[in-house]
């Protein structure tokens, strides 16, 4: 009885786990394909052209959705990481750089150099803005939970709550 | 009970209880105003010692034995977690994971990190990772509610 309580405890713990890296996957795939349409979008525009296509939409969905399963599982989620170290330029540098290689044999920007150039500057910006994002919003956290700690050492919360 | 805090400016700090009847909560405010606040038993090395849980930062569960974490010792009490973190948890105890209850009191700074979890260092500069789960809880327990405790 004991023993399958135990199972299904690691069972949880380990779909719980499983659902987390997915969050997380989902999460990349919407930020990150949000910005190549972006940039796709400009590249358009600046062509004068007024209509996009679905087909290369939905391939930087899709891409995006690869390469958020290569962040979270093999880049250990590294735009999420505390401080920009070397691992993590490296990462960065891979990730742009698949991201323009599949952008070029997909022919999204017609395959043109210099917008295939651009685009993984670009990518190269966006994931150095998530990343400095990110840390600015855990700062902004640790500030917030420090102050709160503070009150709750001093009992102002519990005095709060008696008034 | 109804709480009535006054502050004031000179003389000495002075509390003052008014009950109908005496019972276990009041004793225990009583004791805890005369400094006789519950101590735990605790076996640190060859000797047995009274403590009290305020001067424990954190326990910790090894292989079903339970050890508590002063400032400069670390001494095994026979109280399990659960009972700890139950008995405990108006002191400020919180469970952070399966294995370890920390003090909230005794916590020096916290710190966010990635995946929603929390780090939390100790006044003995240990660091003790506070899961996603776990890290929610102590929100809402920092924020004054209970309502995100399980």
């Amino acid at each position: 009885m004991k023993n399958k309580e135990s199972r299904n405890g690691i069972f949880k713990e380990n779909f719980l786990r499983f659902l987390g890296a997915e969050i997380w996957i989902e999460y990349k795939a919407c930020l990150y394909s949000f910005c190549m349409m972006v940039f796709y979008c400009i590249y358009l525009l600046c062509g004068g052209i007024y209509q996009a296509s679905i087909l290369i939409l939905a391939e930087m969905v899709l891409a995006a959705y690869f390469m958020g399963y290569v962040q979270v599982y093999l880049l250990k989620n590294f735009d999420e990481s505390d401080r920009l170290g070397k691992r993590e330029v490296w990462s960065i540098l891979l990730c742009s750089f698949v991201y323009t290689l599949i952008s070029f044999v997909l022919a999204w920007f017609d395959k043109s150099l210099p917008a295939t150039g651009l685009f993984f500057l670009f990518m190269l910006f966006s994931f150095g803005c998530v990343c400095m994002v990110n840390r600015m919003r855990r700062a902004y956290d640790t500030r917030n939970l420090n102050k709160m700690l503070e009150e709750f050492k001093k009992g102002e919360q519990r005095y709060d709550k008696c008034n | 009970m109804k709480l009535t805090m006054n502050k004031i400016l000179q003389g000495e700090d002075e509390v003052i209880i008014r009950y109908r009847e005496m019972n276990e909560q009041i004793e225990m405010l009583a004791a805890l105003v005369e400094g006789k606040a519950p101590r735990v038993s605790a076996r640190c090395g060859d000797e047995t010692i009274l403590i009290s849980p305020e001067a424990i930062l954190y326990l910790e569960s090894v292989d079903g034995t339970t050890w508590a974490y002063l400032a400069d010792q670390v001494c095994r009490i026979y109280e399990s977690l659960e009972k700890a973190a139950l008995a405990w948890g108006e002191r400020g105890f919180f469970r952070c994971s399966k294995s370890m209850v920390i003090n909230i009191y005794r916590i020096s700074t916290l710190k966010s990190e990635p995946g929603n979890r929390i780090l939390a260092k100790m006044e003995n500069g240990e660091q003790v990772v506070i899961s996603r789960r776990y890290a929610r809880q102590l929100r809402g327990i920092l924020k004054g509610g209970a309502e995100d405790e399980e």
